[in-house]
């Protein structure tokens, strides 16, 4: 990658939301947001983003924040991993996310890097987003009008696409209550876990209801396009017992269906190898989690 | 811009372009070289500071975002004649070769020794995984950090630092 001094740029600092929407209506199609620029700044010095204008929201302390009530929990974008991973909340009831943002990159890239920036940056292999998919994450996208909801797995249709406006801003990421009897688990394939980006990464979630999976959930990142649940196997699960049998069954139909990238980290053949092998490795977590 | 902010301890300013990163602005406007450019993309860790505490990469840190924070190099850690454990530490194992990795290094190792004083060997290899070494092989830093964790361990006076 060549790496240059980064094109200038107007770079404001707002102190709240109100000023940040403003700014991004008054400068629509000519900014770009940064939060903790693990992902922009890298992009600013290849010069892959050239923005004549940079709105820096790493003040918006309201945008940082890990809350629940009775229905949802809810979760600001500007929450670093390091503090999602370590969150008591997080490990008690998203496991899988915690796991996720433990695993996103080392220390430093933790204590700058957010969970709304691994969102919107829609890498293929942003770690975050196969447990959130299962979480059945909803996104708050507000602007100066308003804001709208969008379901995470509607918000990129393909990598680095999504559906945020350019005068939008995320600004919620809401998760429902899981219910009781569920689990989930995260893994990732990396050649230094907790350093490289993903070869292939899995997430599981399971509700169990008299013994038997009354909600499945599994997503898979990284090793394809973008991060993709696989309806597939949750379905040959739902209704099953969670037995080492059926996981392995699920494990083999995600494989199956997925179309695995080839990239100069692995080919397409062994990432649909290893895909297979987290997904039962994810299930059986989860399988151990629920007690079983 | 201005930005104004604390420079190991002591407040400063500087006027700075807002696309510089804290790592240009640190070595060539503060003249602290400690933080070194290694891969300048996030992955090497040889650029690593504290800022408030916590070790980022401070090539990715736009100059701007250090405004009213507390920013600390190793030269805070210790200096000739009052090292730090980790120096000390660090000498004995023969941890530092060319130097390069080694700010970064004792950085990284002196804020997980102030949250965890007494890792395990995982965990220091953990919170280490973000300061990559070509010359030592790792092993006699890992060493180094265990010893000085034993060693702050078994002092009642500990030495001020971040």
């Amino acid at each position: 990658m060549h790496l240059h001094h980064m094109r200038p740029f107007e770079y404001f600092q707002p102190t709240e939301l109100k000023s940040t929407l403003q700014l991004l209506k008054e400068h629509r199609g000519k900014a770009e947001i940064l939060a903790g620029g693990t992902d922009q700044v890298v992009l600013l010095k290849a010069w892959k983003s050239q923005p004549p204008v940079i709105i820096d929201i790493g003040n918006l302390q309201e945008l940082d924040f890990i809350t629940e009530d009775a229905s949802f929990i809810r979760i600001g974008p500007l929450t670093t991993h390091a503090t999602l991973s370590k969150s008591p909340l997080m490990q008690q009831k998203c496991i899988a996310l915690a796991e996720a943002a433990d695993k996103a990159g080392p220390v430093q890239i933790k204590n700058l890097g957010t969970v709304g920036g691994n969102i919107v940056s829609a890498g293929r292999c942003a770690d975050t987003v196969p447990p959130l998919l299962c979480l059945d994450a909803t996104l708050k996208l507000m602007n100066a009008e308003g804001e709208r909801t969008v379901a995470l797995s509607e918000f990129s249709p393909k990598a680095r696409s999504t559906v945020l406006g350019n005068d939008e801003l995320l600004t919620e990421i809401k998760i429902p209550q899981p219910p009781p009897n569920t689990a989930s688990a995260f893994l990732k394939l990396g050649r230094r876990i907790g350093h490289d980006f993903s070869i292939a990464n899995a997430a599981a979630m399971i509700t169990l209801e008299n013994h038997v999976c009354k909600a499945a959930r599994i997503a898979v990142g990284a090793s394809v396009t973008a991060p993709e649940r696989i309806m597939k196997a949750e379905d040959a699960l739902l209704g099953r017992e969670l037995t080492s049998d059926n996981i392995e069954k699920a494990a083999a139909l995600a494989a199956g269906e997925i179309s695995p990238i080839s990239d100069f980290r692995a080919s397409s053949e062994y990432r649909r190898e290893v895909s297979k092998v987290l997904v039962r490795r994810v299930l059986e977590a989860v399988r151990i989690r629920l007690g079983g | 811009m201005i930005i104004r902010f604390n420079l190991n301890g002591s407040p400063v300013e500087a006027t700075v372009k807002c696309n510089s990163t804290l790592l240009e602005v640190l070595r060539g406007q503060f003249h602290v070289t400690s933080p070194k450019k290694g891969c300048d993309h996030g992955d090497c860790g040889a650029c690593t500071v504290l800022v408030n505490g916590k070790p980022v990469n401070s090539c990715l840190v736009m100059a701007p975002k250090v405004q009213g924070k507390d920013v600390l190099t190793v030269e805070a850690l210790g200096e000739p004649g009052k090292l730090h454990p980790l120096q000390e530490a660090f000498i004995e194992t023969g941890a530092a070769q060319c130097g390069y990795c080694t700010p970064g290094v004792l950085l990284s190792a002196a804020a997980l020794l102030r949250d965890n004083p007494k890792p395990t060997l995982e965990e220091v290899k953990r919170s280490l995984e973000g300061n990559l070494c070509r010359c030592t092989g790792y092993v006699s830093i890992l060493k180094a950090v265990m010893l000085a964790a034993e060693r702050v361990g078994q002092t009642s006076t500990r030495r001020s630092g971040p």
